[in-house]
């Protein structure tokens, strides 16, 4: 991580690390800040810090007790209202993305289960797009068995590729990028990508960048889709 | 996040787990961890005893799953600290168990977004109840006026009275005396930033300086805050 990009990113986020935590930074930036959050693990303890610090302040309040009404009041409220409540879906896009590669993880799982040897475990993840991609989607099912260990991403809505330029999915393994594989997109702004997984990777975070040229083994250009985190 | 599917389950389950996305209009992770859990309370036989012990991130993960028993401990363990921080940035008891109503019933309803990468449960719980109340005494409040009672009671963070208890005991007295070690210019800043609910740019023009002072004053003083609590 020692490209132009990233020293960027950490200034950026030194710079703007309170402003974030103080829920007053714009969207677009807030969202290019976890993205970066995500692969830099010093930016994520030192936002760590810094969010304990200031709630530190809450335990310097006078002592007030709240009436027993206010308990019974909410526990009513929870009793009526489930955990999940139908909401005002936004992120149809992601969800649709998952969709699609749900069912085309499950029609490959028909179509090679005689082969397959369980248990299988499948492990899935929305991801964002974050700028210079903010309408971008994906999702990646990341499917693991004796014998074979293999993820598909799906994405949608990326920016076409153009000249040399690749995105690239890499796994975040202890804040460390490792590459998943390149692939190029066309002007429908979509692609499937089915990769292997070399055995000894297990990860947690994903996310995929647009590569000036392909072949890199660090990430050197934008993040543009993340696993939320 | 981990779930072990049988050789029927797999579209059963992948539906159930987009449907829940839908319905939750986040990530699959939290849906995915929820499934997790349930399979865990289905081994235990669903027994709920012992929860007290539980720590705060088992707590939420079990809330997420929509276990009322998980949360009523929560609740029982952070309703004063919850309460008395509503209280002291809206200053009266109405408003405040209205926050600390909406604080909970939140936390309710998002404990699957907790990540316990970054940063404390009790940390996120605070940030959650932090916001609304502050964003509460926005809209009551229109725009800050330098000079103005508000701003004053503010900036005056620590009770004049020293028999006032802080709500979390010793901890909450040590963190007032390190805010008194501050230097007053920082914690000026950080009072009004946190206390009063003003953004970085309106304490700029209250106190008119620089907007790039103002958070730099902030951060320095989150910094020494931190450092002179850790030094009791």
């Amino acid at each position: 991580m020692t490209s132009r990009m990233s020293t960027d990113a950490h200034a950026h986020m030194l710079e703007e690390a309170v402003t974030y935590l103080l829920g007053e930074l714009p969207p677009d930036e807030a969202a290019a800040l976890e993205a970066h959050l995500q692969l830099c693990t010093p930016c994520r303890a030192e936002l760590g810090d810094l969010r304990e610090a200031l709630n530190l302040l809450a335990d310097g309040v006078p002592a007030a007790d709240p009436p027993p009404e206010l308990k019974r009041r909410i526990m009513r409220r929870l009793r009526r209202r489930r955990p999940f409540p139908w909401p005002w879906a936004t992120a149809a896009a992601a969800s649709l993305v998952a969709a699609l590669s749900f069912w085309q993880a499950a029609v490959w799982h028909a179509r090679y289960e005689a082969q397959l040897r369980w248990p299988v475990h499948v492990t899935a993840w929305a991801m964002r797009g974050v700028p210079p991609a903010p309408g971008a989607a994906g999702s990646l099912v990341w499917v693991r068995q004796a014998d074979s260990n293999w993820v598909q991403l799906v994405v949608a809505g990326l920016p076409r590729t153009t000249g040399k330029q690749v995105y690239q999915l890499w796994y975040i393994l202890d804040g460390k990028p490792i590459s998943g594989g390149t692939f190029t997109v066309g002007a429908s702004g979509e692609a499937t990508v089915r990769a292997a997984v070399p055995p000894e990777v297990g990860f947690q975070v994903a996310a995929v960048t647009l590569e000036p040229q392909d072949g890199d083994q660090a990430p050197k250009g934008p993040v543009v889709l993340a696993t939320k985190e | 996040m981990r779930v072990v599917l049988g050789p029927g389950k797999i579209f059963h389950c992948a539906l159930k787990t987009i449907c829940a996305r839908q319905a939750k209009n986040q990530t699959l992770t939290p849906v995915l961890r929820s499934l997790k859990m349930l399979q865990r309370t289905a081994c235990l036989g669903g027994v709920h005893g012992g929860m007290e012990e539980l720590t705060d991130g088992e707590l939420l993960t079990r809330i997420a799953a929509g276990e009322v028993a998980a949360f009523e401990v929560l609740y029982d363990r952070y309703a004063r600290l919850v309460f008395s921080l509503c209280l002291r940035l809206l200053g009266d008891r109405t408003a405040a168990e209205e926050v600390a109503q909406d604080a909970f019933l939140r936390i309710w309803r998002h404990a699957g977004d907790f990540d316990p990468l970054r940063g404390t449960a009790r940390s996120w719980l605070l940030t959650i109840t932090h916001r609304l109340a502050i964003d509460h005494r926005r809209q009551r409040r229109g725009y800050a006026v330098p000079g103005s009672p508000e701003v004053e009671a503010a900036a005056a963070v620590v009770t004049d009275d020293p028999g006032e208890r802080a709500v979390a005991g010793a901890l909450g007295q040590q963190v007032n005396r390190a805010l008194q070690g501050l230097a007053p210019e920082q914690r000026q800043v950080l009072c009004l930033v946190y206390f009063g609910g003003f953004t970085q740019s309106e304490v700029a023009q209250l106190l008119a300086v620089p907007l790039g002072t103002v958070k730099s004053r902030v951060r320095l003083a989150l910094v020494n805050l931190r450092r002179l609590v850790g030094e009791g």
